[in-house]
């Protein structure tokens, strides 16, 4: 018999409702709300979920430490952070093998044999507070504060350093930047000038333009950034292509990897500039707004920068180049660059990262949503949670290693000054300025910076360096030359105010605060300083009020919704009422704003008076089109195509600066490099610095680095997969930095990995490896090299679990030479040249 | 046979290994060892005990600190390490914790010591108990896992003789420690 759809029907119902009589649980619920206050500051019997900030590197995502009985069982995302949005990496999730690390320094030591013996002796905090406030405070009193001399790697804890140097009035605070991103802020600066932090709205864009930049592994902002980019991949099918020397893992999960030659980007960057004049593509009205540079007058600057030329450089097709160029601008606004130290950090770097930006500009994509975009701060509003007072002045005695006057614009804008770290040994080395004592915080400089062996011997010499104090979280090749060791606590038993750059274009703040106990007699610096400062006394007392860091962060967090309680319970804040930093220039002023200013009907720029005590004007905006707007942060209050200001930066210091992005061809490569190589440097996800190589589960995963070579160049040099090599670095020549006299600066042996994934006159050595003093983990060994490492172990975990122990792990700074590009000052770490041989 | 210490003698040298693993040896302590000490396993060499007291005292500190406390100690003094734990203070700090707490004893909040697995403990808790039967609970569970060989890497580590014969006199407190117990049935 033929049933009915009706039939069907009523047959379904009464079978349905047979079930229905019989219950049972339903497949699929109603879900209830996922109370997202619960993931954190949540306690379940004796298991506690506590939400933190990670440091494993300086992108500080949000974490829950879940902790049992006292002690961490692991580390996962925080979802409340806006900014990792509950992704964390490796680094973060292997804080347990750092906490928990067996070698870990857990009390103050001073040596007790010559500086660089390796004899300690345990002493207390008490005498350790004692020597180092007396020796500091004789310093100070003798009227030379500037010879305390600090020397930070990442520091996360801006608020305390400052307070404390500041309040001792000490000048020579030097960083590590100019190893880092100088040439990217201050390509920014000169650009942009509200920020010296670009962020594409990558996970609204529909393209991304890599220069150079890492961003799945090595980027300040690794992990905002790449899960933006990939969602953008997933859902708006955005395309992203990569310029870089070597097949990255983030060139690997782009769409394109166009393989360069070191130091070539910014050309490439001004050709695609060039086509996208020539061929209209271009934003001219954008242009002409809001840049300070005639459009006609730009396309006419960048015609000598031809696809072909950017060819002959690069070696990349000038096809490609063109291509690029034209699916770039017809993606406009939803577009934009992304660059790094591969674009960054060479002699010319300052130059190459002005040449992408200018790309922006170009294509009218900046501010806007998908578009290249910045935000004013990259920690959280200081204005919203100003630092609880009294605040300490800055110094007023100067240092010469500080201001680093041979490089104009390492220090040329107000509130950013950024030094050169390469070179303060060397001028240490060379007296120019007397250090008294020194104090290293969370940086290894004996490992990590170039000409390596200098910094070894300048600390070594008790004349140039009469006392130095090593604060870190494990034993290091700089701890190893010190007098005091300080154990510092890891980033999971500690206290932070901390923010980043907001990939999401608003401002949020977070709170780092402790999982656990700290370990042993470990401290943090939020404790170290405020007792030294305390001993030393002399005033500096008075900036250091507060009987507990909980009572000044308390303080600190007022202003925030719940306070203190809030942030302890959900490790982030964010104001909802702040929108994101979308068209910034394009903000009209209201009348309040403008209530007192003037207009220079010359320029368009409406001023201010003085502040109090202040002797110029103030710019607050400019006159767009009959409205007074924001406009940018720089002199001309326009977007700086051409900077006189950086021009004139370097007339003051007698070096010529070019105040329109140009390509600098790099000296050395372009004398004909015969036999020689470019050597790059290059750093892998799971490894920061020098502070991850002692971690068993993250040198699980990378251990050794050798040196990546083209089957080109193997066929050339008559190399197969493994064989050795001696890899020789020399100075560059005529270049303009110090002592560029072409000179050798050392030798390592190393093994090579034949790949297609580098460019044929490249040999990449990853940095992340061969720690000396960092323990049998970490330790730098390669056998055939003559390097044994450590020897046997008295852990049996790692005696006999160390399935890695004969792979080869290579110290690759000492070959780097002291190249600072001369406009700025950032170290050039991919234009060193070598020479290889077989071994 | 009899046992060669009685209960005051037992428990008094239980105290000194925990002394001298547990933190470095101060000025009174190093006076009375030069004065007790023997012949054949000095305390004190003769090339340490010719110094003057304060470089003495240095000299002991610093071969503590190699041996113990580091960086990268010689003979990691933790029960999780010698043990092959991952990482300081897992299981083995666990076992011993809850030992502890079942003879009701606490490790004192002012040790230099930064895992109650530490070796001092152990031997700080030995000398607190008198019961046979704890004391073999004690060994079995605790002790003779890992301490002894312990002290004869510290033993061939040492470089100085205090540290030698501290070695030579645990590793025969323990086994005297057996003896008596097997003698007593537990």
């Amino acid at each position: 018999m033929e049933l009915s759809r009706r039939d069907f029907l009523k047959l379904g119902a009464s079978a349905a409702a047979a079930l229905g009589a019989l219950g049972g649980t339903a497949l699929v619920t109603r879900a209830h709300r996922l109370d997202r206050a619960g993931w954190a500051g949540h306690r379940v019997g004796d298991v506690a979920r506590i939400a933190s900030m990670c440091q494993g590197c300086t992108t500080a995502c949000g974490v829950i430490g879940t902790v049992k009985q006292g002690r961490l069982i692991s580390i996962t995302g925080n979802p409340e952070d806006p900014n990792s949005r509950g992704s964390v990496c490796a680094k973060g999730a292997a804080g347990p093998s750092v906490l928990y690390d067996a070698a870990r320094m857990l009390y103050p030591l001073k040596r007790t044999g010559g500086r660089g013996e390796g004899k300690w002796k345990r002493i207390t905090w008490e005498q350790a507070y004692d020597e180092i406030a007396a020796r500091l405070r004789t310093i100070r009193e003798r009227g030379h504060p500037e010879q305390f001399a600090f020397l930070q790697g990442r520091n996360r804890s801006t608020d305390i350093v400052s307070r404390f140097l500041n309040a001792y009035g000490t000048p020579s605070h030097f960083n590590h930047r100019a190893l880092c991103s100088l040439n990217r802020r201050a390509a920014m600066l000169a650009t942009v000038g509200d920020s010296d932090w670009d962020l594409g709205d990558y996970e609204n864009t529909d393209y991304v333009l890599n220069f150079g930049c890492n961003f799945a592994e090595a980027h300040q902002g690794h992990i905002p950034t790449v899960t933006r980019i990939m969602a953008a991949r997933e859902i708006r099918g955005a395309k992203i292509v990569t310029f870089e020397a070597r097949l990255s893992n983030s060139a690997a999960i782009s769409d394109e990897w166009c393989c360069v030659k070191p130091g070539t980007d910014g050309l490439i960057a001004l050709a695609m500039g060039n086509v996208i004049c020539a061929e209209g593509l271009w934003n001219k009205a954008w242009l002409e707004t809001w840049t300070n540079y005639p459009a006609h007058e730009l396309r006419s600057h960048l015609e000598r920068y031809t696809p072909e030329l950017a060819e002959a450089e690069s070696g990349v097709p000038a096809a490609t180049i063109r291509r690029i160029a034209r699916e770039f601008a017809a993606r406009a606004p939803r577009c934009t660059t992304i660059s790094n130290r591969g674009s960054h950090a060479h002699w010319n770097g300052f130059y190459n990262d002005r040449a992408i930006i200018l790309l922006n500009a170009i294509v009218g994509n900046m501010g806007e949503v998908g578009g290249f975009n910045w935000f004013p701060f990259e920690a959280w509003d200081k204005k919203q949670l100003p630092e609880p007072r009294p605040v300490p002045p800055p110094p007023t005695a100067r240092s010469v290693i500080a201001d680093a006057a041979d490089w104009p614009l390492a220090n040329a804008w107000r509130g950013k000054a950024m030094r050169v770290g390469e070179i303060v040994f060397l001028w240490i080395k060379e007296r120019r300025q007397t250090i008294g004592a020194l104090m290293t915080y969370n940086v290894d400089p004996v490992w990590a910076w170039p000409e390596s062996e200098l910094v070894a011997e300048v600390l070594r010499d008790e004349a140039l360096v009469p006392f130095h104090v090593c604060l870190d979280a494990m034993y290091s090749d700089t701890a190893h030359l010190a007098d005091i060791v300080l154990p510092w606590t890891t980033w999971m038993e500690r206290w932070d105010i901390d923010a980043r750059p907001p990939a999401h274009l608003v401002d949020y703040v977070g709170l780092r605060q402790p999982l656990v106990k700290p370990l042993g007699e470990s401290k943090d610096i939020r404790e170290i300083f405020p007792e030294l400062g305390r001993r030393i006394g002399g005033g500096m007392e008075t900036y250091f009020p507060w009987k507990t860091v909980e009572a000044y962060l308390e303080e600190y967090y007022r202003p925030v919704p719940g306070g203190f309680d809030h942030m302890r319970a959900h490790g982030v804040w964010q104001d909802p009422a702040k929108k994101p930093n979308y068209r910034p220039f394009a903000q009209q002023l209201d009348a309040g704003e403008l209530e007192g200013s003037t207009l220079d009907p010359a320029t368009g720029i409406l001023y201010k008076p003085p502040p109090p005590g202040g002797k110029d004007r103030v710019a607050i905006g400019i006159m767009i089109g009959g409205q007074a707007v924001r406009g940018f942060s720089t002199p001309s209050r326009k977007l700086e195509v051409h900077s006189q200001f950086v021009a004139d930066k370097g007339n003051e210091r007698g070096k010529q600066i070019e105040p329109l992005p140009i390509y600098a061809p790099i000296p050395d490569h372009q004398r004909g490099l015969d036999d020689r190589l470019i050597m790059i440097s290059f750093k892998w996800n799971v490894h920061n610095a020098h502070r991850t190589m002692q971690s068993k589960w993250l040198s699980e995963i990378v251990h050794s680095n050798p040196a990546w070579l083209h089957p080109e160049t193997a066929r050339r040099f008559h190399l197969a997969e493994g064989d050795w090599i001696e890899v020789t670095s020399y100075r560059p020549t005529r270049a303009d930095v110090p002592h560029d006299d072409g000179s050798e600066v050392g030798r390592l042996k190393i093994p090579v990995h034949i790949t297609e994934g580098v460019h044929p006159l490249v040999i990449a050595i990853s940095h992340n490896n061969g720690v000396q003093q960092g323990g049998r983990v970490a330790a730098g060994r390669a056998p055939a090299a003559g390097i044994e490492g450590l020897g046997s172990s008295p852990d049996p975990d790692v005696e006999n679990n160390l399935w890695w122990s004969r792979e080869t792990s290579i110290a690759q700074n000492s070959l780097l030479p002291i190249y600072p590009d001369p406009r700025s000052g950032q170290q050039a770490y991919h234009d060193t040249l070598v020479t290889i041989r077989k071994i | 046979m009899e046992c060669a210490l009685d209960a005051t003698g037992r428990r008094d040298l239980y105290r000194l290994v925990a002394r001298l693993l547990g933190e470095e040896i101060d000025a009174p302590l190093y006076r009375r060892l030069l004065a007790a000490q023997g012949e054949a396993h000095p305390w004190i060499e003769a090339e340490i005990a010719g110094l003057p007291e304060q470089a003495a005292l240095e000299a002991l500190h610093s071969e503590y600190c190699r041996l113990l406390v580091g960086p990268y100690p010689q003979c990691p003094p933790f029960a999780s390490v010698v043990r092959g734990e991952a990482m300081l203070g897992g299981r083995a700090r666990i076992s011993l914790d809850e030992l502890l707490a079942s003879l009701g004893l606490v490790v004192d909040t002012h040790a230099r010591i930064p895992s109650s697995d530490h070796v001092a403990v152990v031997f700080a808790a030995l000398a607190e108990l008198s019961d046979p039967a704890q004391i073999a609970a004690c060994l079995r569970d605790v002790v003779l896992p890992w301490v002894p060989g312990w002290l004869s890497a510290l033993e061939r580590a040492a470089e100085r003789a205090l540290f030698r014969t501290l070695a030579r006199v645990a590793i025969a407190l323990l086994e005297e420690e057996q003896m008596s117990l097997i003698q007593t049935n537990h």
